[in-house]
């Protein structure tokens, strides 16, 4: 009994030995060999997209900072320029003889300059990169400022053809139509834009209007507007 | 104990228990009836001002350009936002442009000059003579 159930094992065991043996396949490799090659791939292309990432984002990161500061110069000194900004704040820009290019804008283009052209209170638009209160400027535009307002008319002045506005921030203006001021009135029922004279303007009427900001007019804040656009009373 | 007794004693209790379940069920049925009714009351009272309040006072959104971008191209496309029906006027130093705002979006297609663009944006609201909502931005024009 002992020796037919050794037996009857043995020959189990074999067969299953057997069978195992057959079922190696002649063409596997190597598991080195299967990994070796797509890993030394896989690295490569990593790297290179990880460069063209980072590469993409420098791009965005520069474009994305690449704004214009606005403001009235107040001092010039070698190859620094001082401006007091539109918000009140101080900001030095440097200027590189070589690189910097200053224009002026003129109503047929783009005027080139130098940097002994620029005056104080002279209004400039600076473009470069930014670091805290200093921008090294790669262009400089000067340029004439202009104020864009609205508010409600309180006077209006046929004598001299001047009217009195208090604006939403509530300040005061003397707005003085010339021959050449843009004069134009909303219409309160199609809302089309058309011409307007100075006759048809009454006090309580809106008032959307712009002018050119000149720091001798800052004290009286009487300016000469070069257009004006009014909503009638009678809209609302 | 006489049989009568027994029965006696089991109809009172079974008689109690019923009577102190009735009670115990009806006052907590009036419990969430009262406390029902409060909070309908609540809810009365808040939902109007509420659903009033949220479309007068939604501010007046500019989604692009943004503040003191650069552009080399003579238009640019504001994109905002504002209180469906209100009146928008966007001016500029050399364009005035009325949007009647039919949807809560506006978007407008605006030139510029070279150089600096103050654009002022506003918002009347239904008509209403109240102060309107106002955006100013700088846009720059510039060649390079």
């Amino acid at each position: 009994m002992k020796k037919s159930v050794f037996t009857i094992s043995m020959f189990i065991f074999i067969a299953l030995s057997f069978t195992t043996v057959l079922a190696q396949d002649e063409d596997a490799t190597s598991p080195a060999d299967i990994v070796t090659p797509s890993i030394t791939e896989s690295i490569s292309n990593e790297n290179i997209q990880d460069f063209k990432d980072n590469l993409a984002s420098k791009f965005a990161e520069l474009n994305k900072n690449k704004k214009a500061a606005a403001g009235f110069i107040t001092e010039i000194k070698d190859n620094k320029i001082k401006i007091k900004t539109n918000e009140n704040s101080n900001l030095d820009i440097k200027i590189d003889p070589d690189l910097t290019k200053i224009y002026n804008i003129e109503q047929s283009g783009l005027k080139e300059l130098k940097m002994t052209d620029l005056k104080n209170s002279a209004y400039i638009i600076v473009v470069g990169l930014p670091l805290e209160n200093t921008i090294n400027a790669n262009y400089i535009y000067q340029d004439k400022p202009f104020v864009v307002k609205s508010g409600k008319i309180v006077e209006v002045s046929k004598s001299d053809y001047s009217l009195k506005v208090t604006t939403t921030d509530k300040d005061d203006y003397t707005l003085d139509v010339e021959s050449s001021t843009k004069q134009q009135i909303m219409n309160i029922k199609t809302l089309e834009v058309g011409r307007v004279g100075f006759s048809k303007i009454k006090e309580g009427d809106t008032i959307h209007f712009s002018f050119a900001l000149k720091e001798s007019n800052a004290e009286n804040n009487r300016y000469s507007v070069t257009r004006f656009l009014i909503i009638p009373q009678e809209y609302f | 104990m006489k049989k009568e007794t027994l029965v006696a004693i089991i109809l009172g209790l079974g008689l109690g228990t019923g009577v102190a379940f009735f009670l115990v069920f009806k006052t907590q049925e009036k419990k969430i009836e009262n406390t029902k009714t409060i909070s309908n009351n609540i809810t009365n009272i808040t939902k109007t001002p509420t659903d009033k309040n949220q479309s007068d006072f939604k501010p007046l959104e500019i989604i692009e350009p943004e503040n003191n971008q650069i552009t080399d191209k003579k238009n640019i496309t504001i994109k905002g936002r504002a209180v469906k029906g209100s009146l928008i006027v966007i001016q500029s130093p050399i364009k005035e442009l009325i949007i009647e705002n039919k949807e809560e979006a506006f978007t407008a297609d605006f030139p510029l000059a070279l150089g600096e663009n103050t654009i002022l944006i506003l918002a009347y609201n239904n008509k209403v003579q109240i102060e309107p909502q106002t955006k100013e931005l700088k846009v720059y024009y510039l060649e390079e």
